[in-house]
């Protein structure tokens, strides 16, 4: 077995010589390991692998962080289609500002940022989405009653539609802290903001929300 | 404390996390009270929004989505621009550009064979060690093929260093006073 222990600083962080590992085997061809290494990485041995030139370790990013990023796209569009074809250009921008990580954050606030950047930008330049039945996300409805899943679903498009009005800032804010449950310390680094600019936007958007749905 | 909760500590309240002071003050002030009821509200009516989750066999194609979008795009690699296959390539021709120069500026240099010409139309003494380096050139290429021409013109890995290793102290001392010559340090 030879092991190459490299370690090279790449991005800032020292790569993890584990990469390297390398089996000879019995017919002399080496076997490398680093796939099924890589699927239990953590974020930042995943990330200066990236940085090295190992394109696996992208892949492994996306499976992680897939859901999260779908999700908060979600908040912002509200279609499913739209949603995963904002989470696909999260990703492919993720892909090209990669190497340029410097891991002063966790890669999820990272790429959380370039989400919103992503949802924000999108959203300047189309139109606000017009609520449909289909776009609504299902939900397991066994047992309830019809009727309260007729006026839940009404109250969740009401909710969708004032959350949709607020300005950007104060509608990230929200969408960070209610349904992606970041803490304020976490939102100010996404939206590169204080704590109690945080504080201040969440309770501008809970006001304006609480506004919007008493006139509707 | 007899002010109000301000808009940061009326969140915090929402939190859980308000200081003891001011957690005091809202137990006693109805009109506070009232304001982190209703923001919560409308916080937990948001909150209630269920979360959307795409079926499984969504995200199996998702992965190969982003794959062939990032199909198209190299990863750039962190390493120094002259680091990699670039490096043996470099030290190569470097090498060939110093050995030129070091068999060029030798003194004694052999005359130039009967008949040989100088192409271009400069006098003096540059145009005399020119003669002198074009003979030189001449007279090493005699014989060769272009093939042979060709191998030894190719960069080919650790030869530079070779070639560092052949010289002897004299001549490793003139190649340094050279490189400094050509690189301009040289007081």
């Amino acid at each position: 077995m030879r092991v190459e222990a490299d370690s090279a600083v790449v991005g800032g962080w020292r790569r993890t010589p584990a990469w390297d590992v390398q089996v000879m085997r019995p017919d002399g061809q080496a076997e490398t390991r680093e796939a099924a290494d890589l699927s239990s990485a953590d974020d930042r041995t995943l990330v200066a692998a990236f940085q090295a030139g190992r394109r696996e370790a992208f892949d492994v990013i996306v499976t992680r962080h897939q859901r999260q990023v779908y999700q908060l796209c979600f908040r912002f569009v509200h279609s499913h289609e739209d949603a995963a074809d904002l989470t696909q250009d999260v990703f492919v921008r993720a892909f090209k500002g990669l190497q340029k990580f410097k891991g002063e954050s966790s890669l999820a606030t990272w790429l959380y940022r370039v989400g919103v950047n992503a949802c924000l930008n999108r959203r300047a330049v189309r139109q606000p989405p017009t609520e449909s039945i289909d776009a609504a996300p299902r939900a397991d409805a066994r047992g309830v009653d019809p009727l309260t899943e007729i006026v839940r679903g009404e109250r969740s498009a009401a909710v969708r539609a004032a959350i949709a009005r607020l300005p950007p800032k104060q509608r990230a804010t929200l969408v960070l802290r209610v349904y992606q449950e970041l803490s304020h310390e976490e939102i100010a680094r996404v939206l590169g903001g204080t704590v109690g600019a945080s504080k201040a936007n969440l309770f501008h958007a809970l006001g304006n929300l609480k506004r919007i749905l008493e006139s509707s | 404390m007899n002010r109000h909760l301000d808009p940061r500590q009326l969140i915090e309240a929402i939190d859980g996390t308000l200081a003891p002071a001011e957690a005091a003050h809202l137990g006693g002030c109805a009109a506070c009270r009232a304001e982190v009821e209703a923001l919560g509200g409308v916080l937990r009516a948001a909150a209630a929004d269920p979360a959307p989750d795409p079926s499984p066999l969504f995200w199996d194609h998702f992965g190969a989505r982003v794959r062939e979008a990032t199909s198209a795009s190299r990863i750039e690699s962190g390493l120094p621009w002259w680091s990699g296959w670039r490096r043996p390539v470099m030290l190569a021709a470097g090498a060939l550009a110093v050995a030129a120069l070091v068999v060029l500026a030798r003194p004694g240099l052999p005359e130039p064979a009967p008949g040989g010409t100088v192409a271009n139309g400069a006098t003096g003494p540059a145009a005399a060690f020119d003669e002198e380096a074009w003979g030189l050139v001449v007279s090493f290429a005699d014989g060769l093929t272009w093939e042979e021409v060709q191998r030894a013109a190719t960069p080919r890995m650790g030869v530079a260093d070779a070639m560092i290793d052949e010289l002897s102290a004299e001549e490793r001392a003139a190649l340094v006073t050279l490189l400094k010559q050509e690189m301009g340090v040289l007081e």
